[in-house]
């Protein structure tokens, strides 16, 4: 992520601490929405860290006191008014004139809610991100979820169970447990049945039903039995050892892209050097070093009865099958192995800032990004899973996977956005959306179904204030299925990578 | 300079209206508003946007009136 330098940043006041008096001041304004933001785009460049000269105190305080002038303010209102309805933006009044207002980062970009409409014949919730995209929200019914989509609209369906193309997150972690699943029901039965090769190789096309093997490679295999058999002295191999089996998915999974046809060359022949180097004594006590490399040999000599080929057939009769991959530790990594600068074409990627953790989550492939959140409540994980169009982005947020390295951590979820199309080179217009709801009710409605933090209402620009207020007065949770949770995410962003690092 | 920058609002405004603005009662706070609000008033602080007309040059030049009433009376 490009880091920016400021040539001027203000200077933080030391004479005000939240809870003192606060100062109301007139201004005069131009009388018109769009203007409007251009106030509250300073109310909001001040909670931002960026602009604060670290070195002239704590800049966290600081942030602190600018949110608290942020929710004093935004709305904003007019002079006498008790913000009841007749402030200067009212609500239902802001129209998409296609730009957002200000520019504060030159890595930042993402989606600005240019207006909000409600679909009464669906009773749905239509938050419009630009012309391009918008967001349906479910007033009603149990699975409301979230989806954001440009075109074509996602379904709102479970992964993997009706388009698994619309939702990934499952793919790499049903390739990868199905592969490692069918390896160790092949190496069972052809162990179970090492009296002869022919025997052996009966049971191994049993366990991988439609197609054959080499009675080569069988062969081959019914050898490195036969050494293991009379290695048994040594002690108890643990062939099947379960941990073993877990790091061999966990490596599966982080290597492979949900998209990928399966492995190539080099990643095959990366596993069989993962294979060999595994230190399978870490797992089984007093392993003989001997029967340890007869282990490994064993499951190098299952890969070449499989071959590569068969491998990635399997990995893909996997890949539409939601399973578990919580065990792999981390956030869920499904598409993209790490690094500085996504694969993603068009420049964007999905950052998360867990506080108080390592900061930074980035999964991204072939157009996709995804982000794993988790709920404090529910101690599980969300994903905010999101593909770059032409028209502009569309997303969806889905549950994941509980990772207990992120339990009790507070996620910060905001969203902007850019709504101006431009991607200028040397800055990166972040939007403050500026969007009200015509009825607050609705709003009610949103905010309890997805439970807003106070940071994404923020995020969400004028609309912020009223639908925290309207959180807490509906309360705070989102039926999400078969699970009721408490919505922690407070950050969330599309960043911009403009190439100048 | 670095920091982001606004983009030119598209539409004339309706006038002028009175606005409230809710601040920290610190001289000091008082004085990075002002110092916040002066951004606007610098062209180089605007950029243009592509549908609109209004130039970042006209855009800082209408606030030099606003902001000028309001530092005015702007009672310290």
């Amino acid at each position: 992520m490009s880091k920016r330098k400021h040539e001027s940043a203000f200077v933080i006041p030391h004479d005000w601490e939240i809870g003192d008096d606060m100062r109301c001041i007139r201004l005069m304004w131009p009388s018109s929405n769009e203007w409007s933001r251009l106030l509250v785009s300073l109310l909001y460049l001040l909670t931002r860290g960026r602009e604060w000269d670290k070195e002239s105190g704590t800049i966290t305080e600081v942030q602190r006191i600018a949110w608290a002038i942020w929710d004093a303010n935004v709305p904003l209102r007019a002079c006498g008014d008790s913000g009841d309805g007749s402030a200067i933006a009212p609500p239902g009044t802001i129209e998409y004139r296609g730009g957002s207002l200000i520019v504060i980062g030159e890595d930042e970009m993402g989606q600005v809610v240019t207006d909000v409409t409600y679909d009464a014949a669906t009773g749905e919730l239509i938050i419009w991100f630009g012309k391009c995209c918008s967001t349906r929200i479910t007033l009603a019914g149990a699975d409301a979820g979230v989806v954001v989509y440009g075109e074509p609209e996602l379904p709102d369906v479970p992964p993997g169970e009706d388009d698994p193309i619309t939702l990934p997150e499952w793919f790499a972690c049903g390739k990868a447990t199905e592969v490692i699943e069918r390896i160790e029901a092949i190496s069972r039965a052809a162990w179970n049945n090492r009296t002869t090769p022919a025997a052996m190789k009966s049971a191994i096309m049993a366990a991988n039903p439609g197609y054959s093997v080499s009675m080569v490679w069988v062969l081959n295999l019914y050898t490195v039995g036969l050494g293991l058999s009379a290695l048994e002295a040594l002690g108890d191999a643990d062939i099947f050892n379960s941990e073993f089996l877990k790091d061999w998915k966990c490596w599966l999974l982080n290597r492979l892209n949900n998209d990928a046809q399966g492995l190539d060359s080099g990643t095959w022949q990366g596993m069989q050097s993962w294979l060999i180097a595994y230190p399978l004594e870490n797992e089984v006590p007093d392993l003989d070093v001997v029967l340890g490399i007869y282990v490994m040999n064993w499951y190098l000599a299952i890969l070449d009865v499989l071959s590569r080929e068969r491998f990635n057939q399997i990995m893909l009769e996997g890949a539409a099958t939601q399973q578990d991959c919580s065990d792999c530790g981390g956030i869920y990594d499904t598409g993209y192995g790490g690094g500085e600068t996504p694969p993603l074409a068009s420049g964007y990627y999905l950052s998360a800032n867990l506080a108080g953790s390592a900061g930074e989550i980035l999964n991204t492939d072939a157009g996709w990004s995804q982000l794993g959140m988790f709920d404090t409540a529910e101690r599980k994980i969300y994903g905010v899973l999101c593909q770059l169009n032409v028209g502009g982005p569309f997303c969806t947020i889905k549950r994941m996977e509980w990772d207990p390295a992120y339990m009790g951590l507070p996620v910060d979820v905001s969203i902007w956005g850019d709504t101006s199309g431009k991607l200028a080179e040397e800055g990166i217009h972040i939007g403050i959306p500026m969007i009200t709801f015509p009825d607050i009710t609705i709003a009610a409605q949103l905010a309890a179904q997805l439970n807003y933090s106070q940071a994404i209402l923020k995020g969400i620009g004028v609309l912020g204030t009223e639908l925290a207020v309207a959180a807490q007065t509906v309360g705070a949770e989102l039926d999400f299925g078969d699970d009721t949770f408490s919505w922690s995410f407070k950050e969330f962003r599309w960043i911009y990578k403009s190439g100048s690092e | 300079m670095s920091r982001g920058k606004f983009l030119t609002p598209v539409n004339e405004p309706d006038g002028s209206v009175e606005v409230t603005l809710i601040l920290p009662a610190g001289a000091e706070w008082e004085a990075l508003a002002r110092g916040a609000l002066a951004l606007l008033l610098s062209e180089g602080n605007y950029e243009q946007h592509p549908d609109s007309d209004i130039t970042p040059e006209e855009a800082a030049y209408r606030f030099v009136e606003y902001l000028l009433y309001t530092f005015q009376g702007w009672e310290t």
